[in-house]
């Protein structure tokens, strides 16, 4: 419905339907309007108040390290402890540890608003017959629960180390010595939403209920970590500590911490949780695919 | 991902004059076969495709969607295969599933602008699009409601809405008024009319209500177990079926045979005899048949089979062969 104002003032209020006939656009714009349609739902956007709530705790939640080391650098000064630099109050690899489990957290929020909705309210069949295929619905449902895990896996460290480059007495000097964490924080953070993404949605395919879904995922992972940490401390053989490597709640900081040059938890390698983190991802991306191509409306 | 719809060019003609047509289309599920052989056209304008629950609609509507795949036979919609170019033909063609599809949670402007922007709209576009269709469906008010608190009749205006948006040449809508209340179905009828008649949209329209079929279509295709039992222009299903109703006092054999010997096609159902009206020479064959056997009659009418009745007898123009084209 438009409006036309007249030299006489009168106007056109309703012209009927019009056709159309301007830019019909691609995968590309279809891709990016799930993506951004999920990604603001799993922050909240758009839904009522209660939806905001965790959400928002989980988001503060992360970014509270950097925001409390921050504004202390910035209120008091870098004389903040004798015994610790500034730059490490709260260390790159100790933020990922605090991060693990928010993103954990946030995943089963998001992948489940991702996936579960559409298949339980069938709306699924609508986007089945559009001109998006089917597995770039998924991709696009991936990207965007990766993208809201990023904003948690990512962003904090990223910005505590711009903050430290930037709040450093020479920055150019510090940004010398430090650049090369910038990558490896970002390649550590991509990864740990990668993983958890992959955790949440291969969960979120087998169900069309929301709580299902975030139930499975928190409580299989707290499961899982539960007995990985028993099996690798109680078994008293050579190759026990590698039973570490089936926690999920410790792969992705494991390897950030080993990008960032740490050593890591019982001496087990860096690459081999490296291993695991692709693997995990590669099966999780797999499994939710094969569950989608048999679905059918 | 090999598929990009920014590619396939809109102005792309149909060549042939009919907007969907298949041949020998099948599809079985097992031992089960849900389309057998269909063969049938569809041409501008609103076309009913009526049917028994499970007569195939719903499944002749998906392979021409090109959601599911033929076990047989082809089709075209628009000039393209679905088997082989689905997303071509579902960037063109607005859907209305039968069964509940909306979100609940959603606003019905954002998901009905959602919709419009996976199928292919700018998202400006898409916004101002979605306010439109939703006002033309008559919600205008209530766009920015939740779904979830929608009556049933405002969620089928909802699932309209979503069909229309990207502005397709042709409208799949499959059991429209299912759920609906009769005024809600005489509204739904009303829209669907509109969407024709007023924005120019063809419209393929599948139900088991012969009424709604009866207002709204140019053209009718008749399914039964699969199989396409007759097809045509609704005037033309209806003209063909001019019906003369005689009821007798009792049988009389005699009567018949005497209108059959004047070459009349007549149907005897006890006292009640039906006779092909094929001109005004028919009323003098039946005083004449009465007067020579002494039939005594108790009323003559002039009617027309009803489409339900075009359907049960499974014969009507152009039946079976499926080869005449189903438009006015």
């Amino acid at each position: 419905m438009t409006a036309q104002e007249g030299a006489t003032g009168a106007r056109i209020v309703d012209r009927g339907y019009q056709h159309y006939t301007g830019e019909r656009r691609g995968v590309v714009s279809a891709l990016q309007a799930i993506t951004v349609g999920t990604m603001k739902r799993s922050l909240g956007f758009k839904r009522p108040g209660s939806a905001k709530v965790f959400p928002f705790l989980l988001v503060a939640g992360a970014f509270l390290p950097f925001i409390i080391v921050t504004g202390l650098r910035l209120l008091i000064g870098d004389n903040i402890s004798r015994r610790v630099p500034a730059d490490q109050l709260w260390p790159y690899w100790r933020y990922f540890n605090w991060l693990g489990l928010t993103v954990l957290l946030l995943s089963a929020l998001a992948a489940s608003e991702a996936l579960c909705p559409d298949r339980r309210q069938r709306v699924l069949s609508l986007y089945y017959a559009s001109p998006v295929p089917p597995l770039l619905y998924l991709f696009g449902q991936a990207l965007a629960v990766t993208t809201v895990l990023m904003l948690v896996a990512l962003l904090p460290p990223l910005l505590l180390w711009a903050a430290n480059v930037g709040l450093a007495q020479d920055p150019g000097v510090y940004w010398q010595a430090h650049w090369d964490e910038g990558p490896r924080i970002l390649v550590g953070g991509v990864l740990l939403a990668l993983l958890n993404a992959a955790l949440g949605l291969a969960v979120a395919a087998f169900t069309e209920r929301k709580g299902y879904a975030a139930g499975a995922l928190i409580g299989g992972t707290v499961v899982v970590s539960i007995v990985a940490g028993i099996a690798s401390g109680t078994i008293n053989a050579g190759g026990a500590k590698y039973a570490l490597l089936l926690d999920p709640l410790l792969a992705g900081p494991n390897v950030a911490r080993w990008l960032l040059g740490h050593s890591l938890d019982r001496n087990v390698p860096g690459p081999a949780w490296l291993a695991v983190e692709v693997a995990t991802i590669a099966v999780c991306a797999a499994l939710v695919v094969r569950v989608y191509r048999r679905l059918s409306f | 991902m090999t598929i990009a719809v920014a590619d396939l060019a809109f102005e792309q003609q149909v060549t042939d004059a009919a907007l969907v047509t298949t041949a020998g289309l099948t599809k079985t599920y097992g031992s089960v076969r849900a389309l057998d052989g269909a063969s049938l056209s569809v041409r501008a304008g609103c076309t009913a495709l009526l049917g028994e629950n499970g007569a195939g609609k719903s499944t002749l509507i998906k392979l021409l969607l090109g959601l599911n795949a033929a076990s047989g036979g082809s089709a075209s919609v628009l000039g393209f295969d679905p088997a082989r170019q689905g997303p071509a033909v579902r960037a063109r063609v607005g859907y209305f599933p039968e069964h509940d599809c909306l979100p609940n949670d959603w606003q019905a402007q954002d998901f009905v602008r959602q919709m419009g922007e996976v199928r292919g709209l700018p998202r400006r576009v898409a916004v101002q699009r979605a306010s439109d269709v939703l006002a033309q469906v008559g919600l205008a008010e209530e766009r920015y409601r939740q779904i979830g608190g929608f009556s049933t009749g405002m969620k089928q205006r909802v699932k309209l809405a979503q069909a229309l948006v990207h502005d397709p040449q042709l409208v799949l809508l499959d059991e429209p008024t299912n759920g609906l209340d009769p005024l809600g179905r005489d509204q739904m009828i009303e829209l669907v009319q509109r969407v024709v008649r007023e924005m120019g949209i063809n419209v393929l329209i599948s139900s088991h209500l012969l009424a709604d079929v009866q207002q709204v279509s140019d053209a009718v295709i008749l399914l039964d177990r699969g199989r396409v039992v007759a097809q045509g222009a609704l005037r033309d299903l209806l003209s063909d079926t001019d019906t003369l109703f005689i009821e007798l006092i009792e049988e009389n054999e005699a009567f018949v045979e005497r209108l059959r010997h004047a070459g009349l096609r007549v149907d005897v159902r006890g006292r009640e005899l039906r006779a092909a009206l094929t001109d005004e020479a028919v009323f003098d064959a039946v005083r004449d048949a009465a007067a020579e056997t002494g039939a005594g009659l108790t009323r003559l009418r002039r009617g027309a089979r009803s489409l339900e009745e075009v359907f049960l007898s499974g014969t009507g123009a152009g039946s079976g062969d499926g080869t005449e084209a189903a438009g006015p």
